[in-house]
């Protein structure tokens, strides 16, 4: 039924109004013209087609589904809620992310980053390339976005258990002042983790000023106590260092894991990866020594590694001492180190001394790092190497730090306990102490009467259970703060968000303490029309303010908004420090390096190690970290005691997980066991930070306390430990069960000698000789460049071509990308169990493997100590584009099909899941909704009738549909949240791409010759977070791209060419830089030339 | 010319003595009888005893699928990079034995193979029933069931046609119409019988459903004269059919990149393991059927003789097939494709089951060489055991243990089933079953107007003609006239 529209009858006045002539004249074609819903000129449709027009297709259509209404349909009703902004907020446009410079506060100092937010919303952290130590992002600040979005954060002031509000706080901390004012603060204990902000430092000062019996305490678990020492006694006080990676040729390690959880700089993983550049002729490739008791990140991309004990490392220290001693003539250094090398066997010398030789002729440019767990011996060793290779000044640079208070150590606040000094603690520290500091609230706890303790933190903890008090935490991403990075760049911390659960930032607390700030007060919500309350009134921001003005030398309107845009302050570096070197301390600190420990069957050590996802275990409840796969074992959601496979079969271990018991002095823990290639013997690694218990969903009870292993706080490594099989097995939820290659070549490495002498040896590894040339091929596909020959081939003219290099040589394993990934294409937590099922989710796969000499022919026969030290290398997987991609064959629906850009698209609408393309990518990219991750909770149990506890996931429409609502807030509008049943991939972050691509069509429209996104200018989320830049995506159509320069690298391969898939993603082979000197050095070459051989 | 060399010649017997297709000189109310008489009597308590479980495993089955639907695929215990598992295998298993049905009645009448009237109307029904269950395993193992018409030439908004170059598109039409082309084929010929029995009941609800479906049939030349022809013409449309379906089938993998699967063997491979797990299952269904409703004098050892032979040859070639499959990834000198081999085969997790594919299906039918072992129905019955598992195995060892080593070693990883994989596959059996004895209990298990056509009554001039059927005197007319 077409509607008439009633043309209103003429209005009632002396004067005629028409809107056309047809009108004035009224004619049949007017008045028909009226009767239209569109203009025919418009639609350029012709009245036949309009018989059957969109309405009548409307019509016809509704009447089908009205009546398929009555049978199946509407089985699902989608309820939703939408709140529109009923006032825009100024700059945001729906789908287009604001972006904003921030840096995250860290031990060692910062990590610079810009949010990108939508909406208001903080969705993914990226590094800022603007900020001098801006490289990319590590794993645990790409991920700390979801702690923010947490659903478990503590969210109300709680009181003994009972929820109040912050007044009620206030009114108890008002009375706490008035004492504080009376008595000085007696009793008061502050326990905090250092802390690189200045304003922190400086309200702390505030803080002693006004309440000068008041104690403030500092610790991290993760602690650096040993090296601070070392650097103090012969640096002196206010000196810090600062390693410059690009200035050093040869780097020896002494378990320094500087690339992976020792950082020492926010750019020590980028400038040593710049150096790995085999390419360059003008700069020498670095070389790398490391000795470490099991397989870090540092040891994965070192040119030579020994699994060595780490109860040896002070000899090893003392051995390499001795040596840099005799050469550079430092008699003083000799010996210092001459009683500990004496007990050091030869093999270890022959291994050290010709590294030795090797950074003396470096002199000047090499560097020698040890690891922060060790003894102040091994750190005084390496300073006192460093100064006789003229490290300082060189590779190893002095600043001038100045802190402005005095912290205590921790180790008095148990002195203090005990002597009942402190009636009051205040632990303002993000780590859990309760769990991680466990002696000191032991100690807490039994005593008869323990002293109030008033807790600020983010969620539920071990030191929560203490409380009196427990104040809700606010993230960094909702909180006014600043801080410094390690070559002390002055960065604002700013508010992306208002606080998502009023929680309040530990500069808050300590300005609610000195009487600056007042919590609670009026209720917060807004009068209706009234702007939100301006971030001026908030006492955190004046106090930052305050810090800028004092550091910038005054108040500047244009340097604030300055720093704020790009993330720092411009020159305000560290001032750089010129102590001199006391050699003479070294004998003084070296005397008090005990013999080590003999190391054997019934008395092994214990190594405990920061975890790479869990840090010291303020990660715990971040499921991105729980899932994220150890990048050495590829263990998620656990950890493991790490024990080698000679050791493992020695304790009679059969699988991994098998439980073991590890008892040292009187205490004892059961763990599983995991058998770890490159790892020494009679040595157990287990990575701290799991085994808490809290009531939070994602963290309690993963994994097993090696904290409680230890009496004191300090050590990390225990000596004399008992490990002996126990009963049963765990089940370990890992997700590479291979180790090697199994001959494909999938990775491809060579040493420097090699690749001088055959730089394409890449490209004729493996079966990559016997391939058939590009050009032949069984039918015509829209494969290559377009042209006479090739019409149907991608059109470099008109379109981008993009394209990805993935730099093995750079690439260290971190699997920050994963997290990035994850992050940025809302890819969904699957749990452990689903992990240990093999349905990991994560479109980026960091395949590792460990590599001996020989091919698989010689399989079995590699010699022992090859088997003992195996090299690792990490590779980084994930959809490779290809251009005849196997997977869109396939796909009896189209779901999966090819872009004129050379993507791999995928439909999700239109996938209905039969999985053929999963089977048919060679390169095993594709994940698939095995369920509704994304729906229902995958962490849980739901109670069924009859049937009892089952997994969530696995009770169907009866499990649990309604979780993360906060999670929600963390998606990526530009992204489509899966469904159960369909397959997922990379997608070279189209959403980034199309988004690009959309803006230059706009500044095109002036500018027809201007439709190319600017080169270099778009980014991957993976790109965006390598805190190595070992990737690199581009444009291949524009000549210019960097992605193009990355692609003519002989070291260039694609993975599996031979069977023709032409992926758009290719790899540079990693190459060592090998010391021909070392022992089993020839190995390398031969294990090198072998393959080449073969191919 | 034939005459003048005979008249020379010694006498010699014409044509050697053939064994007759029915014993004991049954005559046609005595098959009429016994056959109807299965549908119209009670049945035995066997029967009972094997229906109910089998309407229970039916149950279960269908709770596995609402399960299943309900839940995610995940319930199964695909993952990657093993993302079909028993689904596919399952498939593949099921459309094998529904091989044997339309060849028995489509291949070996146009062959003039006589003894299939015996049993083809009981494969037939096996085939269909089998396809059955065959198809629900792809519609049920894709992510999103619901949106399975995707998969069907629909127009739509999204303007989006289906790929024609996914096997699986191929797959989809194969089996469909596979389907109803044997759904079609095998309703034809129930037509006389549906008469038969229509004619034998009372007035009632069973005479006008039997009449309903019988189309009005009352036997006349005319009707006869057509029926023939497009029995015959039914027999030429789905003779192709039978190598069509599993050819395509195993495109399903030897089109794709994946070593192990890229295999252009896997066409005749398929087809021929496909006929000898169907009649392998032909067997374990009528040898128990025919001693239970006595049906000894038409189910006859001859015709279990031609059908173990028929195991056997096509047996054989499976083994050969095996062995080259073997050959050719050495022989190939491609190392994905030997190492597929050398893992499935030699050191991979799942080895077990290549041994046990190999020796259900290559070794175990090598007895029938020897003519006891093809009496002795003990001894038959226990080797088409042995096929029926075998041929499982082979699809389990082609599909599951090939994904588990697939391309990136990093991501290998074993496949283990679930409780949820076990019952669906144990409940398509139930399925299978209960649609098998519900055809007994309805339908004549034995094509009686056939059958009868093979008694010597049939052929009253008991020569050349004689030979032959009823169907063919029309077609062989040509030729007869000839002597």
């Amino acid at each position: 039924m077409k509607r008439v529209w009633q043309h209103p009858d003429e209005s009632n006045t002396d004067r005629r109004y028409w809107r056309s002539l047809g009108e004035y004249a009224n004619t049949p074609e007017f008045s028909e013209k009226l009767g239209r819903e569109f203009d025919p000129g418009l639609a350029g449709e012709t009245d036949e087609q309009r018989e059957s027009s969109r309405r009548d297709f409307m019509k016809i259509m509704g009447g089908v589904a009205a009546l398929s209404g009555l049978t199946l349909t509407s089985c699902r009703r989608p309820l939703q809620k939408i709140m529109p902004f009923t006032k825009h907020v100024e700059w945001i446009i729906p789908g287009k992310p604001l972006l904003y410079a921030t840096a995250m506060p860290r031990p060692w100092g910062a990590s610079p980053m810009v949010v990108v937010t939508h909406e208001g919303r903080p969705t993914h952290l990226q590094g800022n390339p603007l900020h001098p130590s801006g490289a990319g992002l590590d794993i645990f600040a790409q991920a700390s976005i979801l702690d923010l979005y947490n659903p478990e954060r503590a969210k109300k002031p709680v009181n003994g258990g009972k929820d109040t509000d912050w007044s009620h706080f206030q009114k108890d901390l008002d009375g706490w002042i008035a004492e504080w004012k009376k008595n000085g603060g007696e009793g008061l204990a502050l326990l905090l983790n250092p802390s690189k902000s200045p304003t922190r430092a400086g309200l702390l000062a505030d803080f002693a000023q006004a309440c000068p019996k008041a104690k403030v305490y500092e610790y991290e678990p993760i602690h650096q106590r040993n090296y601070d020492a070392a650097v103090k006694a012969l640096l002196g006080e206010g000196v810090a260092l600062l390693p410059k990676f690009a200035k050093a040729d040869r780097v020896f390690s002494l378990d320094c894991d500087f690339v992976g959880l020792d950082t020492l700089s926010e750019t020590a993983t980028r400038d040593f990866m710049k150096r790995r550049a085999p390419e360059k002729k003008d700069e020498l490739m670095n070389r790398l020594y490391i000795l470490e008791n099991r397989y870090t990140l540092t040891g994965g991309i070192s040119d030579h590694r020994k699994p060595l004990a780490a109860s040896l490392i002070p000899v090893a220290a003392a051995v390499l001492a001795e040596e840099i001693g005799k050469l550079a003539g430092d008699p003083a250094l000799q010996q210092a180190a001459a009683a500990l090398a004496a007990t050091a066997d030869a093999k270890l010398r022959e291994w050290i001394v010709p590294a030795a030789k090797d950074l003396f002729e470096n002199k000047g440019k090499s560097l020698v790092l040890a690891g922060s767990r060790h003894h102040e011996a091994v750190h005084a060793f390496a300073l006192g190497i460093n100064n006789a290779l003229g490290a300082f000044g060189a590779t190893l640079e002095q600043l001038k730090v100045e802190l402005g208070y005095k912290p205590a150590d921790i180790a008095e606040l148990k002195a203090d306990l005990t002597s009942k000094k402190i009636n009051h603690l205040v632990v303002l520290a993000e780590s859990d102490p309760a769990y991680d500091a466990e002696d000191i609230f032991k100690t807490l706890s039994s005593l008869d009467k323990h002293p109030a303790v008033t807790h600020l933190t983010d969620r539920a903890k071990h030191t929560t259970k203490f409380s009196g008090w427990t104040l809700p935490a606010a993230h960094f991403l909702e909180s006014w703060g600043d801080v410094r990075s390690g070559d002390g760049a002055y960065s604002v911390v700013q508010p992306m968000i208002q606080p998502l659960f009023d929680g309040a930032s530990v500069n808050d607390v300590l300005l609610s303490m000195l009487g600056r700030k007042k919590f609670g007060g009026a209720a917060p919500v807004v009068a209706k029309d009234a702007a939100p309350a301006k971030p001026e009134s908030d006492a955190s921001y004046e106090a930052v303010k305050a810090m800028f003005t004092k550091v910038a030398g005054g108040w500047d309107d244009e340097k604030w908004n300055n720093t704020l845009r790009d993330g720092f302050l411009a020159g305000s570096a560290f001032e750089k420090a010129s102590a001199s070197f006391k050699s003479t301390a070294i004998v003084s600190i070296a005397a008090k390096a005990e013999k080590p420990a003999a190391i054997s069957k019934s008395a092994m050590e214990v190594v405990l190690t920061p975890d790479a996802k869990m840090w010291d275990g303020r990660f715990a409840d971040n499921a991105w970290l729980q899932e994220a796969p150890d990048p050495i074992t590829k263990l998620t959601w656990d950890n493991a005691a790490w024990i080698s496979p000679k050791t493992f079969a020695a304790l009679g271990l059969k699988k991994d997980g098998d439980f073991i018991k590890v008892t040292v002095g009187t205490v004892s823990l059961n763990v599983p066991a995991l058998s770890a290639p490159g790892h020494a013997h009679d040595s157990v690694t287990i990575p701290l930070g799991y085994g808490q218990k809290s009531s939070n969903v994602v963290g309690n009870e993963r994994g097993f306390n090696g904290y409680a292993l230890r009496s004191g706080s300090d050590s990390f490594v225990l000596n004399g430990a008992k490990v002996e099989k126990a009963d049963g097995n765990y089940e370990l939820a890992i997700t590479q069960d291979n180790y090697t290659m199994e001959g494909r070549a999938q990775v491809r490495e060579g040493t420097k000698d090699r690749f001088d002498k055959n730089v394409d040896f890449a490209q004729t590894e493996g079966m990559d000789s016997h391939t058939p040339p590009a050009e032949l091929t069984l039918y015509k596909g829209r494969v290559g460049i377009k042209s006479k020959e090739n019409p149907e081939g991608f059109d470099y003219e008109n379109e981008h071509q993009w394209g990805m290099v993935i730099d093995l040589a750079k690439c260290i394993g971190c699997s920050a990308c994963i997290v990035a990934c994850q992050s940025e294409n809302n890819i969904p937590v699957v749990g452990k169990d689903q992990v240990a099922r093999g349905r990991v989710m994560q479109w980026i796969r960091m395949d590792r493997y460990f590599s001996t000499s020989g091919g698989v022919e010689d399989r079995g026969v590699a010699d022992i100590e090859e088997l003992e030290n195996p090299e690792m290398i990490h590779q980084p997987v994930a959809c490779q584009q290809c251009e005849s991609a196997p997977c869109e064959t396939v796909c009896p629906v189209n779901a999966t099909v090819h872009t004129e850009d050379g993507l791999n698209a995928m439909a999700y609408n239109r996938c209905i899941g039969t999985r053929y393309c999963a089977n048919n990518c060679p390169y095993t990219a594709r994940r698939f909704n095995y369920f509704d991750y994304n729906k229902r909770n995958p962490l849980i149990e739901t109670k069924l009738p009859l049937v009892g506890n089952v997994k969530n996931l696995y009770a169907g429409p009866l499990g649990e549909k309604t979780q993360n609502e906060t999670g929600r807030l963390q998606k990526n509008p530009n992204v489509t949240v899966r469904m159960r049943g369909v397959i997922e991939k990379c997608t070279y972050c189209v959403q980034r791409l199309e988004s690009a691509k959309i803006t230059q069509r706009r500044i095109g429209r002036d500018d027809k010759n201007n439709l190319r996104v600017p080169v270099d200018s778009v980014k991957t989320a993976c790109q965006a977070s390598c805190p190595a830049e070992a990737i690199e995506f581009g444009d291949l159509a524009n000549k210019e791209s960097t992605v193009n320069r990355w692609k003519d690298s002989p070291r260039n391969y694609q993975v599996l060419k031979y069977i023709g898939t032409r992926p758009r993603t290719s790899y540079l082979a990693r190459i060592r830089n090998v010391n021909p000197l070392m022992p089993s050095a020839d190995r390398k070459v031969k294990t090198g030339e072998a393959s080449l051989n073969k191919a | 010319m034939e005459h003048t060399a005979t008249a020379s010649a010694p006498a010699q017997p014409r044509i050697l003595e053939r064994e007759p297709l029915v014993l004991n000189n049954r005559n046609y109310s005595w098959i009429t009888n016994r056959i109807c008489g299965i549908v119209e009597n009670r049945q035995p308590k066997l029967w009972w005893y094997l229906f109910i479980p089998s309407v229970a495993l039916t149950g279960i089955m269908v709770f596995c699928f609402a399960y299943l639907v309900a839940s995610g695929v995940g319930v199964w215990g695909q993952k990657q990079p093993v993302a079909w598992a028993w689904d596919i295998t399952n498939f593949v298993f099921w459309i094998g034995i529904g091989h044997a049905g339309t060849l028995i009645s489509a291949i070996l009448f146009l062959t003039r193979q006589k003894w299939r009237t015996a049993v083809n109307r009981a494969s037939e029904a096996m085939t269909l029933f089998a396809v059955m269950c065959a198809g629900l395993f792809p519609a049920f193992h894709v992510g999103r069931v619901w949106m399975v018409w995707f998969l069907a030439p629909v127009p739509n908004a999204n303007a989006i046609w289906q790929n024609f170059k996914s096997p699986l598109l191929w797959d989809v039409f194969a089996v469909s119409t596979y389907f109803s082309v044997s759904v079609v084929f095998w309703y034809l010929g129930l037509v006389p019988d549906l008469a038969t029995l229509r004619d034998r009941c009372k007035a009632g609800i069973k005479k006008t459903l039997y009449g309903m479906f019988a189309l009005g049939w009352r036997g006349g030349n005319r009707q006869w004269n057509h029926y023939e022809m497009a029995y015959l013409l039914l027999a030429a449309l789905s003779t192709p059919l039978v190598l069509s379906v599993h050819s395509v089938v195993s495109f399903d993998f030897a089109t794709s990149v994946v070593p192990g699967w890229h295999t252009t063997i896997f066409p005749p491979y398929f087809v021929a393991g496909a006929v000898f797990g169907g009649f392998a299952m032909v067997l374990t269904l009528m040898i128990p059927a025919r001693s239970i409703y006595g049906l000894q004098d038409l189910i006859t050892e001859k015709h279990i003789d031609n059908m173990t032979k028929i195991i056997l040859l096509t047996g054989s070639i499976v083994g050969y097939a095996y062995c080259m499959e073997l050959f050719m990834a050495y022989y190939s000198a491609s190392p994905y494709e030997g190492q597929a081999f050398q893992l499935r085969a030699l050191y991979g997790p799942s080895v077990w089951y290549y041994y046990a594919m190999f020796s259900c299906n290559v070794f175990a039918p090598q007895l029938f060489w020897f003519k006891w072992a093809r009496k002795n129905l003990v001894v038959v019955m226990i080797v088409c055991m042995f096929v029926n598992a075998g041929m499982w195995y082979e699809r389990y060892v082609i599909i599951v243990t090939t994904l588990e080593r697939h391309f990136m070693p990093g991501s290998w990883r074993v496949f283990h089933a679930t409780w949820v994989d076990n019952w669906t596959f144990i409940g398509t059996f139930g399925f299978f079953l209960m649609n098998f004895l519900l055809f007994i209990r309805f339908l004549p298990v034995i094509a009686i107007a056939e059958v009868k056509g093979v008694l010597p009554e049939s052929n009253p001039h008991h020569d050349a003609h004689a030979e032959r059927g009823p169907h063919e005197l029309e077609l062989g007319s040509a030729a007869a006239t000839t002597h």
